[in-house]
């Protein structure tokens, strides 16, 4: 996967158009809210809201699944643990076999394991919509207009910038290993090879670093960087924020008052 | 391994956000010198390649974490430079969580903080062999450290989690013992290539 995540921000649409500093700082409220979420049927209509908001986008759906891999991974082995290891408190379903007594399977770890998943994906997809609908350095700036202090933005840039260089660097050398018949496996001789790996690429990408830096400096670089773009609210982000708002309280609601699931 | 959403109670992730930006806030005021930010940006960039970066481990593979060497390099500057490069990878591969930038960049950066302040103890020694240990034992500790904060925080989302927590604790024995074979070597590479990127004069 590459690290484009604003590779669709030249589309059209209400969420495009909407005010960055708003839309940054009204989907971290929600993602928040979803994040407290109790209950399953809750966690479904939160995955439904952020669905929504992401068709919203117009951008791929494919492009945002591909990114809920790492979220998969985190919480795919709960799926298989949580069932096994949940306590068992009265009013669960449990399965057991008769050979095999200590493995009791207890399906309300399976709800809970639901539970976490639904919540982790409504909020990974909302990553979408809150930096994907803009250029990246217009969302960072805008994040500076939201009281991020200026060594952060400055660094978060910088760092930005690295990572396209050093993965294409990644790619190079790794190219260069394989030419060289090297192929990873569990062994001393892999690590080593990595070791030395991460040392080269710190000592040959800080010298690089540091001379464009310096020359930034001297050609008056004062750590304020200029982009044009007019950052304004008008009436109808305010519109959509409090759109935005009405679904968190709806949420919020729904998950302290329902009885069920 | 970072946290992802949905795990932890709201209370500790905002927690872990108040904390983060109180911890963040000190080491920037207290060290931060803006000839240091390319040295700064680069390791965090490099700290985010580095969890692209698969090692094979038997018929799965592992990511590497390197809060340690990232420690060793930056000293107290470590903590701010895992908390960008966890915000970076929260915002470009979705690594981790947004919610839970909070609690990761605390596991990761208590254990960064950790690592450096043992490493800058023995950086007057003149003793090769003597640094690249401790590098290592710094890799490794590292890791055990984020391992064990990590544990710690899935503790906190309830009785139900016990058991991935313990989980959690485990899977990350073997990677201990690859993070410290990879931080001695990059130190031993550094030490011969340019010591004074990890803040060590040695004496001709």
């Amino acid at each position: 996967m590459k690290p484009d995540i604003d590779r669709y921000w030249r589309l059209e649409s209400p969420i495009h158009s909407w005010d960055p500093r708003l839309k940054i700082l009204t989907l971290i409220i929600l993602a928040f809210s979803i994040s407290s979420v109790h209950h399953i049927s809750t966690a479904f209509g939160c995955l439904f809201i952020s669905i929504l908001i992401l068709q919203l986008t117009k951008i791929p759906f494919s492009f945002s699944l591909k990114r809920l891999a790492a979220v998969t991974m985190f919480v795919g082995p709960f799926f298989l643990i949580m069932p096994l290891t949940v306590k068992a408190q009265s009013g669960d379903t449990i399965y057991f076999f008769t050979h095999l007594k200590f493995l009791e399977i207890n399906t309300r770890g399976l709800l809970l394991a639901a539970r976490v998943y639904l919540k982790a994906v409504s909020i990974v997809l909302l990553t979408v919509p809150m930096f994907g609908t803009n250029r990246f350095d217009i969302s960072i700036k805008a994040l500076e207009r939201l009281k991020v202090p200026n060594s952060i933005i400055q660094m978060l840039l910088f760092s930005y910038r690295y990572i396209f260089v050093f993965l294409s660097e990644l790619k190079r050398m790794s190219l260069a290993m394989k030419l060289r018949k090297f192929s990873p496996a569990t062994n001393f001789h892999t690590l080593r090879t990595y070791g030395n790996f991460l040392g080269t690429l710190l000592v040959r990408s800080f010298e690089r670093t540091e001379e464009v830096y310096h020359a930034m400096l001297s050609r008056g670089y004062k750590g304020i960087l200029k982009i044009r773009f007019e950052y304004r609210a008008k009436a109808a982000d305010f519109f959509k924020s409090s759109l935005i708002f009405m679904a968190i309280f709806g949420i919020i609601y729904f998950d302290r008052f329902f009885k069920g699931f | 391994m970072h946290i992802s959403d949905g795990v932890l109670p709201n209370s500790i992730c905002i927690g872990g956000y108040l904390a983060t930006i109180g911890i963040s806030a000190l080491c920037i005021k207290s060290k931060m010198d803006t000839q240091e930010l390319p040295k700064i940006a680069v390791v965090t960039s490099v700290f985010f390649v580095a969890s692209l970066i698969s090692v094979p481990l038997g018929p799965t593979s592992v990511h590497l974490i390197l809060a340690g060497l990232v420690g060793i390099i930056l000293g107290p500057m470590a903590f701010p430079s895992v908390m960008l490069g966890l915000i970076l990878q929260a915002i470009l591969f979705q690594h981790g969580g947004l919610t839970t930038i909070g609690v990761n960049s605390l596991m990761m950066g208590i254990a960064a903080l950790t690592a450096g302040c043992i490493f800058k103890g023995f950086k007057k020694s003149h003793n090769r062999r003597i640094i690249i240990s401790v590098g290592a034992i710094c890799g490794a500790l590292g890791t055990l450290l984020a391992a064990i904060i990590l544990a710690l925080l899935l503790v906190t989302a309830g009785e139900d989690f016990y058991g991935v927590a313990k989980i959690a604790l485990a899977a990350h024995l073997p990677v201990i013992i690859i993070e410290t074979i990879i931080t001695g070597v990059a130190v031993a590479f550094l030490l011969k290539v340019k010591p004074d990127l990890i803040g060590v004069k040695l004496q001709q």
